[in-house]
């Protein structure tokens, strides 16, 4: 057969200019849902703190998710992470974003984390508590974590750019994955510290010792349903159109499905194990959440969350549709932020049987920092990250595995 | 092998290329083909594509197994702990469902995994010691260089005739006619 040998150059897959338009409307979303959260934070400074807290986990998952697949990707290789890396990359350069976010945080946490106060910290039933929940070390730590995302970050970035100027060696390659492989290590533990340091320190008389990974697991999947969707608008158009075979949708929500079941897995032994035990050092954590109205974001979860796009992603032909596979991920995703919302919320509308009932305490107010906050952060999140994607081209067309993607299958 | 007109077990289309092959196999689906077969020295996932072979009820067949296992695992539980040997632990109710969760889903994977094994084996006639398709002179080379396709005298629309004019238009090296 005759072929006339075309280099294919990052030129070839600049980003189309659909993303520009994507991105002023995330800025015009970010500034009018952030002006709503800014005279939210002036008038109900505490709600205001639970709900961003709530949000910070949600958009947190996004990027350090995204860290998380970039280095995985380059560990074990395949069609997906090549497909995904851009976004992924763009994704985990707002970990800076995030640390701003942060900061109304680290200002409020007196509001936020009841150990804060002595007083508090006393009855807590261990006098060695402080060693790890006191504020100075609360501090250095959240420093800690972000400042291991940013090196990984940077490292990752830096070859990124080097390989797309065709300037990388093979050993280049190794030290990239060895690299990627201490990384994730390193994500691991951030992440399980982050996550007991932000959330479960919320009801400090509690423990779980899989929060870290229920979380780790939250936000690679919030992460891939956020690929599939955005991977999937891509690929209506050029340049992503003349890549694209539905195989790549079918991997993609078979990762998602893998995901969904490890979700529900975790939640669930977290659950029957805290469940059989029944000591109360553990489970006034599920009673708090199984009474007062919490209970039916409970159910919400098991059937939305894990029951409903667990049957549906079963059939072949449904992962193979774009608009199918499109619908569960965003479905999926926002479960995700129901489940973070019933993770921390009932912390702060505990309810007491007479005294007060949990969701019943939960007012407009409330309602509308929770459903504000996540949109404002997202909107400015997005917009920091379409910048990004817009600056380079959509594909690693310098990956050695990369033009292997460009073959038909039957050669 | 007597020479002359018998029943045959279909026609045979001898391709260089899986990109032939893909090619053919598409087509006579597309003219109305669906008992056929592909041959390659290698999966061909395109092939299987292309002849419909995903269309098939194994999952059908696995996820009635699955909930066989499932309801069947489940029930066994609560025979066991609420009708034969009512035992309180722990001051839970005897039909305490969170524990029995995980055997009801060891069941259902086991359930379904024995009717995936057992219905592929029944919906694709293995084990088979004896192939027509073997008596096709070349076909060796179909676990070495070759792709095959063969277009089976049991699909209603095959006709000697038409169906070898139909493989000839997608120019194979050979096409053979399989005697049973």
């Amino acid at each position: 057969m005759s072929q006339t040998l075309v280099r294919i150059t990052p030129k070839d897959f600049a980003p189309p200019a659909f993303i520009d338009r994507m991105r002023s409307i995330s800025l015009t979303v970010g500034v009018v849902f952030g002006a709503m959260a800014v005279v939210g934070a002036v008038l109900y400074w505490n709600i205001f703190l639970r709900a961003w807290l709530y949000s910070f986990m949600f958009w947190l998952g996004l990027t350090t998710g995204s860290l998380a697949l970039l280095m995985l990707q380059y560990v074990s290789g395949g069609n997906w992470g090549r497909l995904g890396r851009r976004i992924w990359e763009a994704a985990a350069s707002n970990w800076w974003l995030m640390l701003l976010f942060s900061l109304p945080i680290a200002a409020g946490m007196k509001l936020l984390f009841k150990w804060t106060d002595p007083a508090v910290a006393a009855t807590l039933g261990n006098d060695k508590i402080h060693y790890y929940l006191n504020t100075p070390f609360f501090l250095v730590r959240g420093a800690l974590y972000f400042a291991g995302w940013a090196i990984l970050y940077t490292i990752l970035m830096r070859w990124s750019k080097k390989e797309e100027a065709g300037d990388t060696t093979p050993a280049q390659f190794v030290f990239i994955q060895n690299l990627s492989g201490f990384g994730i290590v390193f994500y691991a533990l951030s992440i399980t510290f982050a996550s007991i340091d932000w959330t479960m320190s919320l009801y400090p008389q509690w423990w779980s010792t899989v929060w870290g990974m229920l979380f780790m697991v939250g936000q690679v999947l919030s992460t891939f349903c956020f690929t599939i969707w955005l991977f999937t608008r891509l690929s209506g158009s050029e340049p992503v159109s003349r890549i694209f075979k539905v195989d790549y949708l079918h991997d993609f929500g078979k990762l998602m499905f893998a995901f969904v079941v490890l979700w529900a897995y975790l939640s669930f032994s977290q659950w029957l194990i805290i469940w059989s035990g029944n000591m109360l050092s553990e489970i006034r954590w599920y009673v708090m959440r199984l009474n007062n109205g919490w209970q039916y974001f409970g159910t919400i979860l098991i059937f939305v969350h894990f029951v409903f796009p667990f049957a549906l992603l079963l059939s072949r032909n449904t992962k193979r549709s774009k608009t199918r596979v499109v619908a569960i991920a965003l479905l999926v995703m926002f479960m995700r932020l129901v489940d973070l919302f019933w993770q921390t919320a009932p912390n702060f509308y505990p309810g007491k049987q007479g005294v007060d009932a949990g969701l019943n305490n939960f007012g407009w107010p409330d309602a509308a920092m929770y459903i504000v906050c996540p949109i404002a952060m997202g909107g400015i999140w997005l917009f920091f990250f379409y910048m990004r994607l817009s600056k380079r081209s959509l594909m690693p067309v310098n990956d050695p595995g990369f033009t292997e993607m460009l073959e038909a299958k039957h050669g | 092998m007597k020479a002359g007109p018998g029943p045959i077990f279909g026609l045979m289309a001898e391709f260089e290329t899986p990109t032939e092959l893909v090619h053919a196999a598409k087509g006579a689906y597309a003219a109305g083909y669906r008992k056929m077969d592909t041959y390659t020295p290698y999966p061909l996932e395109e092939a299987a594509e292309a002849i419909g072979a995903h269309h098939n009820r194994v999952s059908l067949i696995v996820l009635i197994g699955a909930m066989l296992g499932m309801v069947g695992g489940y029930s066994l539980e609560y025979w066991v702990s609420v009708i034969a040997y009512p035992i309180n632990s722990g001051g839970k109710p005897f039909h305490s469902w969170p524990a029995f969760i995980p055997v009801t889903f060891e069941c259902a994977i086991l359930g379904a995994s024995l009717a995936a094994v057992f219905g592929m084996l029944a919906l694709n006639g293995l084990p088979q010691p004896y192939h027509p398709v073997f008596n096709a002179p070349n076909f060796v080379r179909a676990s070495k260089d070759r792709f095959f396709l063969c277009i089976e005298a049991q699909d209603p629309r095959f006709s000697p005739s038409d169906t070898r004019k139909l493989l000839e238009s997608f120019q194979p090296e050979e096409i053979t006619e399989v005697p049973y």
